[in-house]
């Protein structure tokens, strides 16, 4: 047995869009398998950055960052999308298929994996009712609430069991009743072991939940630390 | 990739099509639009060289030989004509003959060259001379003048001349056409799928970040493309068979004698169909997958 190695692991990681200003500078993140992770900050502190970065949408102008053991970095164009199907991500903005119904959007994760008909007869209808949207397999998005919108975008992010999932302010379009029982839809997925980073801006949220938080401001880890359930810090 | 993968991508690419109906059906217009001019470009030029072959099948040249001249001389001067180039076939005809095939043409009036045969016979020995290609007439007209024992030679220049200019026209004209349309076409048809992928853009995004491969995302493109051009070629050929049977049933019906003859040289459709809806299948495909390729290039890197 070797050493336990992070899900995910930024080393000086820099990131520039342009020569003159720095998204993020000198980041360095560890997140072991099976954390539940918040990430928060103002906005236009780097926060979506980072995710772009995981994402491969973005290339580190400098560092390294290591997924499930892959360097992203290095990455070559024809293994991204392979390389993509271990996260299943959520935006703010749902990024549901506006002309596929509910049912097509959950389902396309598993179609570009060539999963065969009978698999997506069987998994689809398990994760829609897990996310109670069983009622809605029919609907297209735009037919939907924000908060079933999330929750297919969830649901689409769930379907191939990724052993991460990243959820860019996933509450940030929808009412604030509706957020909570997002996180707790996320934080339900984590308990089986799944490893979750979430970012947000809602600071009163991430204190109501707890957990381990960590701070970014101006391109930089301001404070990485674990507060209680209720907003104590440990 | 699997079978019931490449089912799904076939049927999403013609879902595709009819959830944009709108940038379908103006696809569709313009590229039967497209297709039909140039097909009609097509049959025009088709129609004229035909009718050129066949006023070049009926269009003759009479050589008049000199009088007096011996069997030997006029056999000299039958070679020579058949060695003049673009000459196709030489029919003698006897001053006999020629007497009889005049009287013939006077009908009823006959009669009048009655008591001219023999001595008296004013018509000359003679030479119908059909040519390869009408266009060289005249030169072939000065040639034969310049063979031993030729008195006058009689051919329809000016018919000649405008023929071969109308059909150099109809050519010329024909094929700038057809090139430009097949530039104008392919850049309106990559222009109005471009219009669609940038409201599709957004989608293709999502589909690359749930881990869709370039091919997954183009292949239902490929097939929308390769059926808007398949329905293009299939409207296309049914308008311009609809649209051509009329016409030449309308010119069948005339009346007037030169219309009826020039109706003997239009080309049935049946002839054409098989090469004109070879090309409209061909081009119609080529450049509706061609459109969508183009269009998609630019949106598919993230
Ligand atoms: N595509 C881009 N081009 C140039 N600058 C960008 C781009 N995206 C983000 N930025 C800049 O990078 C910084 C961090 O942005 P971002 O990571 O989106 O912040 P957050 O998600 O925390 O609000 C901001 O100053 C923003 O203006
Ligand atoms: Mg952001």
């Amino acid at each position: 047995m070797g050493e336990l190695q992070a899900m995910i692991e930024l080393s000086h990681v820099s990131l520039k869009y342009d020569r003159q200003t720095s998204a993020l500078e000198d980041v360095n993140l560890s997140v072991d398998e099976g954390e539940f992770v918040f990430i928060v900050g103002p906005s236009g502190a780097g926060k979506s950055s980072i995710i772009k970065l995981l994402l491969r949408e973005k290339v580190a102008s400098s560092g390294i960052v290591m997924v499930d053991g892959v360097n992203v970095g290095r990455l070559k164009q024809r293994q991204i999308p392979q390389y993509r199907r271990k996260l299943g991500v959520v935006f703010q903005d749902f990024r549901l298929i506006p002309n596929m119904t509910v049912y097509e959007n959950v389902a396309f994760s598993l179609r570009v994996t060539d999963t065969s008909n009978k698999v997506i007869r069987n998994r689809v209808p398990y994760i829609l009712n897990l996310m109670g949207l069983e009622k809605k397999a029919k609907r297209f998005p735009h037919e939907i609430s924000g908060g079933e919108q999330q929750r297919v975008a969830l649901a689409r992010a769930l379907v191939n069991d990724p052993p991460i999932i990243i959820a860019d302010e996933p509450t940030g379009n929808i009412d604030p009743e509706l957020s909570y029982e997002i996180v707790e839809l996320l934080e339900g997925i984590n308990a089986c072991g799944t490893t979750v980073l979430m970012v947000t801006h809602e600071h009163e949220m991430v204190h109501h939940f707890g957990g381990r938080i960590v701070t970014i401001e101006q391109g930089t880890i301001a404070r990485d630390e674990v507060i209680e359930k209720g907003g104590a810090r440990q | 990739m699997k079978a019931s993968s490449l089912r799904y991508l076939l049927k999403e690419g013609l879902r595709n099509m009819w959830r944009n109906r709108v940038m379908s059906f103006t696809s569709i217009g313009v590229l039967t639009t497209c297709l039909l001019i140039v097909g009609a470009a097509f049959l025009l030029t088709v129609n004229v060289n035909s009718m050129v072959k066949y006023v070049e099948g009926q269009s003759e040249m009479c050589v008049y030989m000199k009088e007096g001249l011996s069997e030997e001389e006029l056999s000299q001067a039958e070679a020579a004509i058949k060695a003049v180039p673009n000459v196709k076939e030489v029919t003698f005809i006897s001053k006999e003959e020629g007497l009889e095939n005049t009287k013939e043409s006077f009908g009823d009036e006959g009669y009048l060259l009655e008591g001219y045969e023999g001595e008296d016979n004013p018509i000359p020995d003679s030479f119908v001379v059909k040519v390869d290609e009408i266009e060289k007439t005249r030169d072939t007209q000065s040639a034969l003048q310049q063979i031993e024992g030729v008195d006058i030679v009689n051919a329809s220049g000016e018919v000649a001349d405008t023929l071969s200019y109308v059909q150099n026209t109809v050519i010329t004209l024909g094929t700038i056409i057809i090139i430009a349309l097949a530039i104008i076409s392919l850049v309106i048809i990559s222009n109005t799928i471009r219009a669609t992928i940038f409201t599709r853009r957004k989608e293709i995004n999502i589909m690359k970040f749930v881990g869709a491969t370039n091919s997954f995302i183009r292949v239902p493109f490929i097939v929308e493309g390769f059926a808007l051009g398949l329905l293009s070629a299939l409207f296309s050929f049914l308008i311009i068979w609809g649209g051509y049977s009329y016409l030449v049933g309308a010119f069948s019906t005339d009346v007037s004698y030169w219309l009826q003859s020039a109706f003997d040289s239009v080309v049935p459709f049946r002839q054409v169909a098989l090469p004109l809806g070879g090309f409209f299948l061909g081009t119609g495909v080529i450049l509706g997958v061609m459109g969508s390729l183009i269009s998609i290039r630019n949106h598919v890197k993230v």
